[in-house]
């Protein structure tokens, strides 16, 4: 039996864990294979962490709350909100972030001029796009005409893109933007499109819900800026005017509660989904303390009695106010999502944070008027409890990971103090994860290129947005210092990674062929990225193997422990690894695992003895071999096969444990080179001169034999 | 302090001209504006800074960046943060070169005030009122557009007479943000003679 190795090396062909093949390197929707020139650069892994530095962009705009829309599978579109002191204007910046190659590209910005001149501070930022593609469109010129369509009657703005030819966004090579709406089957665009034949077709609304609190306090409230479209999102910005008295054009309106606005300590904004083309609530909680209360609106109302921008036409109603325990934070404070576990399990709820619990308001409560409208909630208790991580008591927002149903709750970072990722529970259970940690490290541009990026605390707020498993989170710091946004494979995490949708790293089927055992793997992966002096090392991995039901993905895993060793070594033809990583962590950065090889020992002679002819004895059929290799410990039983060279067939079968009336012959052991020969035992090698021998009771005369000392 | 006139274009958008009434506006005050393809429809406010020198003046956190970039257009520019600038400069030329005096600060001021005073008799060079197929726009009946907004009085869309600094007037933000942009003038006064003092006693 000799040692043999498999080695596989992240280099090869790859596929989606959905499309499952075990020719190929398999990969969870955030584990990625990379390459690049440097062996280094080949590994597989969760997506490495990403950076964008809005503060040095060619406008440095200090953003905070970021919102993220899915572009494509491959493309995400970040929005952020200005954080800069107050001012009568706030811009909103767009960064697209490409999860194949880990690239934030900053897009530009648009500048909203409020329908209120003075000074207005963010307090609840979200982005809204919905895809209109109700009937078949028609083009002559600039001329659309529409088959069962309503496009007036669907409140769509100008300014709005439409593109032809497919109901897909992404499929659309060249949009035009719409200058009017002329009726429910009559648009007209800025620019001719042609001529399009009547056929499917989308149009794009995107909006700005944002609100805010003013310095005068009765000019904050809800505002949206309707008739957004990618494009102006450029890098000389695109201002975006405060509406006056027409409702449906590119412009910002205020969506007052009353003609003297009442939501003025807006707290955040959460959204719900659309219910129609007329009919999409959004929610704002209102005051930190014994006045809190919720604001619904609805934003896709038709706004009557427009002046100067403002309209009082969206606001649905408002609840009582409900004292909470502890002080609502006022930073985009506000999440609104069903989840699928907890009291709050299959119920549409806002879940916001005070300074000490995590708050559910089921939307069904938020009725005009309800001072109950607090349904439960969660008191801050970290992991191990408050004798293993003093409580923060500086919650500051929460956001919801749908993909692996939990709350991102996110601290103000006062001090350094971190954050959560959990369940929802009202029964005092402690939190799941504490994340990230305050290394002081800065990750401006001007940084030692040795560091690592990591989303470092920095005694700053952060804020997140958590889209298809990707946290996006933005230190809201205002200056180059402190203003980055990352993004995070959260939901990569090891203990989600094996519900759907999968995140594991899944090596193709290796090969063990006549293997008799299986001995240890060995994982060659990243300790350290970075230099010396100012490297990090990645979040920790664990690595499971199989050896049957490899061609289906049936095959049950079993966890290997960090010495590689195998619990039970009964071998098969193939093997298979699988790979889980930790990503909620002190730093959060993905391991990355550079090749793996699965050591084991096939049916020819076992590797630690080799064949001695000097000791061995033709004439008293003895075969002898020299105990070449220590075992490191206790000898494991030996299996001797003596076979007929010439037909193959077995002679004999004997093991170095068999009981007396079952042996078919004698182990021995020498330690002085054959000077003496003793009862065999399970001691290690000796020394150089350590031999075993076996006499086979009977052999029969005149045959040649070939002998086979492998493991049992 | 930016002087505007009724039908001037907005800087950057072609197809909008001004509807509010001509006069000194407050850099961050709202103008409003129509489309020139929609009879005079007021349909959009625009703050004052905006309409006369466009997305630069979002472009720069830093209120000294933005009055250099804004007199790189205009050298002539009654603009708070371009004002700023322009003082600032004559006051530390005078006091690199010695003449800097305790009366130099109030000539700087009657300097820039006859700049604004000179900038306002002059003819403005983009309006749309001398083009014969743009009609006169006709104020919407509903919300006129020189009519002065009620009690929110935010839109400054009347005559500078008429602009009084009220409670929630486009001063008060520059009061809470003395860094910012929208740094009014007695600030930078106040800015500047802060600073002209520190180096007198130094």
């Amino acid at each position: 039996m000799a040692k043999r190795a498999i080695e596989h090396l992240f280099t090869g062909l790859t596929t989606a864990y959905t499309a499952y093949d075990d020719a190929k390197t398999n990969l969870g929707v955030l584990i990625q294979q990379r390459t690049g020139a440097a062996a280094s650069d080949k590994f597989a892994g969760p997506m490495p962490l990403a950076l964008a530095r809005p503060m040095e962009s060619s406008v440095a705009i200090a953003s905070a709350y970021p919102h993220v829309i899915s572009w494509d599978s491959d493309n995400d579109w970040i929005f952020l909100a200005e954080n800069s002191t107050a001012a009568a204007t706030r811009r909103i910046v767009k960064y697209n972030y490409e999860k194949s190659t880990g690239i934030f590209t900053w897009n530009g910005y648009i500048t909203l001029t409020f329908p209120t001149a003075t000074v207005h501070t963010v307090r609840g930022f979200r982005m809204n796009r919905e895809l209109y593609t109700t009937g078949t469109a028609a083009v002559s010129g600039t001329a659309v005409t529409g088959t069962t369509t309503a496009w007036n009657s669907s409140n769509l703005p100008v300014g709005c893109r439409i593109g032809f030819g497919s109901a897909d966004p992404t499929a659309i090579t060249t949009w035009y933007e719409i200058s009017a709406i002329g009726s429910d089957t009559s648009i007209t665009l800025t620019a001719s499109a042609g001529t399009v034949v009547d056929g499917p077709y989308v149009i794009e609304d995107l909006r700005v819900l944002i609100s805010t609190s003013n310095a005068t306090t009765t000019n904050g409230g809800l505002f949206v800026a309707k008739g957004l479209r990618e494009e102006i999102f450029a890098p000389g910005g695109t201002t975006i005017a405060a509406a006056t008295t027409t409702d449906g054009l590119r412009a910002v309106y205020w969506l007052a509660d009353a003609a003297t606005v009442t939501n003025t300590i807006a707290c955040g904004l959460a959204t719900d989904t659309k219910d129609s083309w007329t009919q999409h609530h959004i929610y704002i909680i209102d005051g930190t303390t014994t006045t809190c209360r919720v604001y619904k609106y609805n934003i896709r109302a038709t706004l009557g009695s427009l002046s100067s921008g403002k309209s009082t036409s969206a606001w649905v109603l408002t609840t009582g106010a409900q004292t909470p325990t502890g002080t609502a934070s006022q930073a985009n404070n506000g999440r609104l999502d069903t989840l699928s576990h907890g009291p709050g399990s299959g119920d549409k709820s806002i879940y916001f944070v005070t300074t000490t619990r995590v708050y559910r308001a089921e939307v069904a409560g938020i009725t005009s008027g309800n001072t109950a409208w607090q349904t439960d909630a969660m008191v801050e208790i970290p992991p191990g409890g408050a004798n293993t991580y003093a409580a923060t008591s500086v919650l500051s927002s929460c956001e919801i990971a749908g993909q692996i149903d939990r709350l991102i709750v996110i601290s103000t970072g006062a001090a350094g103090v971190r954050s959560y990722v959990t369940k929802y529970n009202t029964n005092s259970d402690p939190f799941d994860h504490i994340f990230l940690v305050d290394s002081k490290q800065l990750d401006q541009s001007t940084s030692d290129a040795n560091g690592v990026i990591h989303p470092t605390i920095n005694a700053t707020a952060l804020s997140v947005w958590s889209e298809g498993g990707i946290a996006y989170v933005c230190r809201n710091g205002t200056t180059a210092a402190l203003n980055q946004l990352y993004a995070i494979p959260l939901s990569a995490h090891w203990t989600y990674a094996g519900s759907s949708p999968y995140q594991r790293l899944i090596t193709p089927s290796l090969a063990t062929p006549n293997a008799s055992s299986l001995t240890r793997v060995y994982v060659n992966a990243a300790r350290q990225l970075g230099s010396l002096t100012m490297g990090l090392p990645p979040e920790p991995f664990r690595v499971y193997y199989r050896v049957s039901g490899i061609d289906d993905d049936s095959g049950e895993w079993t966890l290997l422990d960090d010495t590689g060793s195998f619990t039970d070594n009964t071998p098969s033809s193939e093997i298979q690894l699988m790979f889980e990583f930790k990503t909620i962590g002190s730093f959060c950065i993905p391991a990355r695992i550079y090749g793996v090889t699965v050591v084991y020992e096939d049916n020819t002679t076992d590797s630690h003895y080799q064949p001695s002819v000097a000791q061995s004895s033709i004439s008293s059929k003895i075969f002898a071999w020299r105990f070449s290799t220590a075992f490191g410990g206790t000898v494991p039983t030996l299996r001797i096969r003596l076979y007929n060279a010439a037909t193959g067939g077995i002679l004999l079968d004997d093991v170095t444990n068999a009981e007396p009336e079952d042996a078919l012959g004698t182990f021995e052991k020498s330690t002085n080179d054959g000077g003496a020969w003793s009862s065999y035992d399970t001691t290690d090698k000796a020394n150089e001169t350590t031999y075993i021998r076996y006499t086979p009771t009977s052999l029969a005369d005149n045959i040649k034999v070939r002998a086979l000392l492998t493991q049992d | 302090m930016i002087h505007l006139e009724k039908n001037q274009a907005v800087t950057g958008d072609a197809g909008l001209v001004v509807a509010s009434s001509t006069g000194d506006y407050e850099d961050n005050d709202l103008v409003e504006c129509y489309s020139t393809g929609t009879s005079g429809a007021v349909g959009a406010s625009y703050q004052a800074q905006y309409v006369k020198y466009g997305n630069l003046v979002y472009q720069y956190n830093d209120p000294v960046e933005l009055g250099k970039e804004i007199l790189k257009v205009d050298p002539k520019s009654t603009h708070t943060a371009a004002s700023y600038v322009r003082m600032t400069e004559e006051l530390l030329a005078k006091m690199n070169n010695g003449s800097l005096e305790p009366a130099s600060l109030e000539t700087a001021l009657s300097t820039e005030q006859d700049a604004m005073e000179e900038r306002r008799a002059e003819p403005q060079e983009e309006t749309v009122s001398d083009k014969p197929s743009e009609p006169e726009p006709e104020p919407e009946p509903e919300a006129p557009a020189v009519e002065i907004p009620p009690p929110a009085a935010d839109v400054s869309s009347t005559t500078p007479a008429v602009i009084e600094v009220l409670e929630e007037a486009t001063s008060t933000p520059a009061l809470e943000a003395p860094a910012d942009a929208a740094t009014t003038t007695d600030e930078i006064v106040s800015l500047i003679t802060k600073k002209i003092r520190k180096k007198l006693l130094s």
